[in-house]
């Protein structure tokens, strides 16, 4: 069983973001990296996989900066047996069809059982990678997995339906999964996983020269909220912040 | 200038300054890590860094005084307890750099963790790990890389603190073993540690020249070591600080670390050697306060302005950061020096170890003080972490006892250095005025910085001739003198790490694209020749006298001596 698990780099969550000079991209000057909290959902899942089994292999794929190998080795520090690196110096910006071809090219050469994305990279919030690497790779797509197993030649998946449901579904393998939190809190890589991590194979790939089908226009930081106000103290405010919660932010 | 022998190109960088010279080219290029050094810690950081927002909470702590066992059983897990452990011990084999850069990370989560990880990984495995035997690190090296086994450092005792080759804890021979007996004071990590460095006198092993035989030795708690009950402390409370008891304590002849007799010798070498890592703790709270005073000041309105716009509180922000940016410039040449393979680095270390822990108690005065009432309630983290950083001043070396330290050892260098001289009126004209050596080469933004360092160099250089000249082998009680020779060594060198990085910096971005930096290190340099000159002023200060006959007055009558009018 091999499961694929793409990654992506993005800024930390806790990043002050500033605006480049171009008005199109974020500043990355400052910027501390990290690995989307979404797709480290996904490598749980395919490690805890890989916990039951030993037989499976998990193999992280990445459409990234030349110089971004962090993530990279943070995953196979946390259990993954090796990596692809796409390097793509502009892979922060590539729109969404352009990363999963990038990725969709890697995984058809490398082959894969099960493909594993995170909903959505933290970075652009746009969630569609996943759908459109399964479009390119001709494959069944679950997106919000929150949990998976495989049964045999299947992968077992459960996700929210509408309404607070919960939907299982049974899907053919290879698959294409797409992840969101569930139960399973992804592992810290401890320093025995680092130690291995240096020594486990990461495979450079160069991104096909494709162009971006669309571009950015302008990046802008959301509005100042406004401050906070006091309007009264104890029970006293009660029927004040009851008129305003109507009235102003007509919540009620 | 007399003519000595050209030092080694990896000796001390900070005792030459005594001679008056600049050794420019250990001084360049100011060292970085490799890619993939940077890589394996950033790693590393980030592991612990998301573990402890999970998981460390330091008021908590505080208020619990103790660290939760489930956070140290998850920083075992992490491999915290080995990073500083070579990899054929199983551990991540850190360089000094790596290390001391976690340890500035550590004390960015929690006052008493980093203390905890330094009493294991800079004091208490150090011993062992430097001077053992290799059978003696197969033993325990894993283990205690893995955080199975927990260190502790037991030098101290009640009538041993600063002057600690007092310690009257002895080791007797019984046979092929050794029997301990006697009481240790202020061990951290003493409540749960499983191993012990200890130090004892070896009473047997004295000879009749009177000297001291001190012995080192690794022992287990289940040899007997009792701990007693947990000081309450100021600060740093969630670290635990603990009394031993040795009754009889039987432990193995292989429990010896090194030789029989020369133990004290291997306490000094760890302390030295780990003295970075303190600093480096201190670097880390600094620039926590620092990002709190920014954001504080700039939401805090008084007056309708943000009162990051007056200038009394610029003056704190701007201040703190001079004396951060030159501190972080110290430290990281220092664990470079070492990582470059320089061992004489006992004054650079002290010097970090004094200038860390005191730009952080100014840090966090200053902190408190933007924050007004707020710094002062428990509801912000300013009082827990101006009460946590006050004990750095006192350990490993109070900064006293570090001032002397290398005052002592840089006019001990000052005097052989002279002594070799055939001449005779070497001493005389050192104190008439020593020339300033060469200035290092710098971006032209630095120039005039460079030549202040050098004037403040020829200053040291006769100032402490003259220190000899008056004083000669008398100088070493005549402290305060000993201290102003200390405080410009310190600004001195500070200064020398701050041009090397601008230069490297500017090198790498032109001085368009470095002008940050460049901001930080003239503003550094500055500051830091004003205390230079300032310490040297000090040595001409007519007052002395009667500061010190004061001082004799309180001693006599246990009060401020006045009279009532
Ligand atoms: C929280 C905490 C943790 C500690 N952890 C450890 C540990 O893990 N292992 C360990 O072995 N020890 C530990 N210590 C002990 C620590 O190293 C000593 O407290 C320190 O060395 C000072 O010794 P002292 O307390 O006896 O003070 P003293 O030596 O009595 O000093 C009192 C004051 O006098 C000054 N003074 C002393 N001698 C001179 C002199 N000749 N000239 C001028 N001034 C002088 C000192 O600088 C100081 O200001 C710890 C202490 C604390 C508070």
């Amino acid at each position: 069983m091999k499961i694929m698990v793409c990654v992506k780099r993005v800024p930390a969550t806790d990043s002050r973001i500033k605006i480049a000079a171009d008005g199109t991209s974020l500043d990355t000057t400052s910027i501390e990296w990290i690995v989307s909290p979404y797709d480290e959902f996904a490598l749980e899942q395919a490690l805890q996989i890989k916990d039951a089994d030993a037989d499976t292999e998990v193999v992280i794929v990445s459409l990234a900066p030349a110089a971004a190998t962090k993530e990279l080795r943070t995953c196979l520090a946390m259990g993954a047996d090796s990596a692809i690196h796409i390097k793509d110096d502009q892979a922060n910006t590539r729109d969404a069809f352009t990363t999963a071809s990038a990725l969709a090219d890697a995984i058809r050469d490398a082959g894969a059982d099960l493909i594993l994305c995170g909903k959505m990279a933290v970075d652009h919030d746009q969630g569609q990678v996943g759908t459109l690497l399964a479009y390119k790779l001709d494959l069944p797509c679950v997106t919000e997995v929150r949990d998976l197993k495989i049964d045999g030649n299947e992968v077992i998946a459960e996700r929210a339906g509408g309404g607070g449901t919960k939907e299982t579904y049974a899907v053919p393998l290879p698959a294409v999964l797409t992840v969101t939190k569930g139960d399973k809190e992804p592992r810290y890589a401890n320093l025995k996983g680092i130690m291995k991590a240096k020594k486990k194979p990461i495979e450079e790939l160069e991104a096909a020269a494709g162009a971006d089908h669309m571009t950015v226009k302008v990046m802008e930081l959301p509005p100042e909220r406004p401050a906070g106000r006091i309007v009264g103290e104890g029970v006293d405010a009660v029927s004040e912040v009851m008129r305003l919660l109507r009235e102003e932010a007509k919540v009620l | 200038m007399t003519s000595t022998a050209s030092p080694a190109t990896l000796s001390s960088l900070v005792k030459p300054l005594f001679l008056g010279q600049l050794r420019s080219e250990a001084l360049v290029p100011y060292p970085t890590m490799s890619a993939d050094d940077a890589e394996l810690l950033a790693m590393v950081q980030d592991n612990v860094a998301k573990f402890a927002a999970d998981h460390i909470d330091p008021a908590a702590i505080d208020q619990a005084h103790a660290i939760p066992q489930e956070v140290l059983d998850g920083l075992a897990e992490l491999g915290l307890f080995g990073v500083a452990v070579p990899e054929e011990y199983d551990g991540l084999g850190m360089t000094n750099t790596q290390y001391v850069k976690l340890c500035e990370t550590l004390a960015t989560l929690d006052g008493a963790v980093p203390i905890m990880s330094g009493g294991h990984s800079t004091i208490g495995i150090k011993a062992i790990q430097l001077f053992g035997t290799d059978a003696q690190k197969a033993r325990y090296m894993p283990r205690l890389a893995s955080g199975e086994l927990k260190a502790a450092f037991a030098l101290s005792e009640a009538g041993a603190g600063s002057d600690a080759q007092a310690l009257r804890c002895t080791a007797t021979r019984d046979g092929d073993d050794w029997l301990l007996n006697g009481n240790k004071l202020w061990i951290t990590n003493g409540g749960f540690a499983d191993v012990f460095t200890v130090f004892a006198r070896t009473p047997d092993e004295e000879r009749d020249d009177g000297r001291i035989s001190i012995t080192c030795f690794f022992v287990e708690r289940s040899a007997g070591i009792v701990s007693e009950k947990e000081e309450e402390k100021l600060g740093i409370r969630g670290s635990s600080t603990v009394p031993l008891l040795f009754e009889n304590v039987r432990v193995p002849a292989d429990a010896v670390i090194g030789d029989v007799g020369k133990g004290f010798k291997i306490a000094m070498h760890v302390l030295n050697a780990g003295r970075t890592g303190l600093s480096a703790n201190c670097l880390g709270s600094s620039k926590v306060l620092i990002e709190e005073m920014a954001k504080y000041t700039n939401e805090r309105q008084q007056f309708g302005l943000p009162i990051s716009k007056f200038e009394l509180i610029q003056q704190k922000l701007g201040r703190c950061a001079q004396d951060v940016h030159a501190l972080e410039c110290m430290v990281y040449l220092t664990t470079g020096l070492v990582d470059r393979g320089h061992k004489d680095i006992a004054l650079e270390a002290a010097l970090c170890k004094i200038f860390g822990t005191e730009t952080l108690w100014s840090v966090v005065n200053d902190a408190v003080q933007c924050a007004g009432g707020n710094g002062f309630t428990t509801d912000y983290p300013y009082e827990r972490m101006l009460r946590d950083a006050r004990v750095n001043m006192i350990f490993e070396g109070t900064n006293e006892i570090l001032r002397l330290m290398v005052a002592k050892t840089g006019l001990g260098e000052l005097g052989a250095a002279l002594a070799g001289s055939t001449t005779g009126d070497a001493l005389d004209k050192l104190v008439r005025g020593s020339e300033a050596p060469d200035p290092i080469e710098v971006p032209a933004a630095l120039q005039r910085d460079a030549l202040g360092l050098s004037m403040g160099i020829a200053t040291l250089a006769q100032t402490s001739a003259a220190a000899l000249a008056e004083h000669g082998k008398d100088v070493g009680a005549k402290q305060l003198v000993m201290a102003a020779l200390a405080d410009q060594v310190l600004a001195l060198y500070a200064q020398m790490a701050v041009l090397s990085r601008a230069k490297l910096v500017v090198e790498a971005k032109g001085e368009e694209g470095a002008a940050a930096e460049l901001l930080l290190a003239r503003g550094a340099c500055r500051r830091m020749a004003a205390r230079a000159k300032a310490a040297a002023d000090s040595l001409r200060d007519p007052d002395v006298g009667l500061l010190l006959e004061t001082a004799a007055a309180v001693s006599d009558s246990e009060r401020v001596p006045t009279e009532a009018p």
